[in-house]
């Protein structure tokens, strides 16, 4: 009785969801997709599709493909708190036949739009401090720029490119697979606490019959303590510090590492924070999303600028290969914001973890002994 | 309105896969046509 009048209250009020939607995320998706078609018409004078090819990217394929490749890219990583660029980027290379240098800048431009909706929900949602996340970044803002100099002078032959990208996806199976060991869930005493907390808010709120809700209305992460030294963060009764010279650090050589591939860096950098630091996903999301974003903004000016002016060589991103990507990841990363709690990781993550390996493997395995069909 | 609600809280955790299953049929169809 008490559920149903619940349910019946919470249809009275417009739904916060849908309207969450249309004020935050509908705009953005709609603004990034209809850039792509503007820049279509700009840079080449027509709307590439299935019939004629992407100048840059020199591959013929659908529109509605590239927005579905964003989607469900950004729909899975979004779930397992990364942003899409690892499995856009295989994908891009081994299902779309794009080989050239230009995925790399092109991978750069869809995680850089990729958490700008995330961004806006965890903002409102208090999952944000900006404290956390500075050293990462500045980090970010100097290891970036090398990356391209490593992909262009270094990694410009796909083969052994998709090998480097392959001991990535293995790093990312690896932790995917051991997320859901018992050994792996003794150990992260502070995340075990913290979902158990957060379960038990979402049980309440469903008793009460309302819609699951499993942070507090009132949860926020605070910096206690900022200095040049250490960062002292505290989030739902837990305290944490770290050192910045360790966060500065580890931004700088995930950057290099990310840059170079055309990813986000979430791929080294969520385990990082998951495995040593012992941040459950709720908060590293305040560290990581701003991080994606300027390691994507830094590496995408090195590639489109820094290196052209220095070297010469220039390696253009398909830009609106890229914004129609975006669009569709954008929504992506959206819905599995909103859906993740429904979803059982047990089951969820050593999947994406197989399929991950098993890609990660074909590329490593083709650089020592060459395949007999393509990847 | 309950019983809809209901229906698509339900469907939700095989979400993912679904997705993920689709991802892997375009995916196919895509090699078969444009490579």
């Amino acid at each position: 009785m008490i559920v149903a009048a619940g349910l019946d209250e919470s249809f009275k009020v417009p739904h916060p969801m849908l309207h969450e939607f249309l004020r935050d995320q509908a705009p953005m998706i709609g603004g990034v997709f209809a850039l792509g078609v503007l820049v279509c018409f700009l840079q080449y004078g027509f709307l590439p599709g299935a019939d004629r090819t992407f100048p840059v990217a020199g591959i013929m394929v659908p529109i509605w493909h590239l927005l579905w490749l964003g989607f469900w890219t950004g729909y899975t990583l979004g779930i397992v708190g990364e942003a899409s660029g690892i499995f856009a980027l295989p994908y891009m290379m081994t299902i779309l036949n794009f080989n050239g240098i230009s995925v790399s800048p092109t991978s750069l431009v869809v995680t850089f739009l990729n958490p700008f909706g995330a961004l806006l929900g965890f903002r409102r949602g208090k999952q944000w401090n900006l404290d956390l996340a500075l050293w990462l970044c500045v980090g970010a803002v100097f290891g970036a720029p090398i990356g391209p100099f490593i992909r262009v002078y270094l990694l410009n032959d796909p083969v052994p490119f998709k090998a480097i990208i392959g001991i990535a996806l293995l790093i990312m199976s690896i932790h995917l697979c051991m997320q859901v060991t018992p050994w792996y869930l003794r150990r992260t005493v502070r995340q075990r606490a913290f979902k158990e907390k957060f379960d038990r808010l979402v049980k309440e709120c469903v008793a009460a019959g309302k819609a699951p809700c499993g942070l507090p209305p009132d949860f926020k992460i605070a910096t206690i303590e900022r200095s040049l030294k250490r960062i002292k963060i505290a989030y739902w009764g837990e305290e944490q510090s770290f050192s910045t010279v360790g966060m500065l650090a580890i931004g700088f050589f995930v950057a290099i590492a990310a840059s170079t591939l055309g990813v986000g860096g979430g791929f080294v950098l969520v385990p990082i924070l998951v495995s040593f630091y012992g941040l459950p996903l709720y908060v590293l999301v305040a560290a990581t999303i701003p991080y994606v974003i300027t390691l994507s903004a830094t590496g995408l000016i090195a590639y489109t600028i820094t290196m052209p002016m220095l070297t010469g060589n220039y390696t253009p991103a398909d830009w609106s290969f890229g914004l129609f990507v975006a669009s569709g990841a954008i929504l992506g990363a959206w819905l599995a914001s909103k859906t993740q709690k429904f979803i059982p990781e047990r089951y969820l993550k050593p999947m994406l973890g197989t399929i991950t390996g098993a890609v990660a493997l074909l590329y490593i395995i083709n650089y020592f002994w060459p395949l007999p069909f393509k990847v | 309105m309950t019983d809809l609600r209901r229906i698509v809280l339900q469907f939700m955790p095989y979400l993912p896969f679904i997705i993920l299953a689709l991802a892997v049929v375009v995916a196919a169809h895509h090699i078969k046509v444009y490579w």
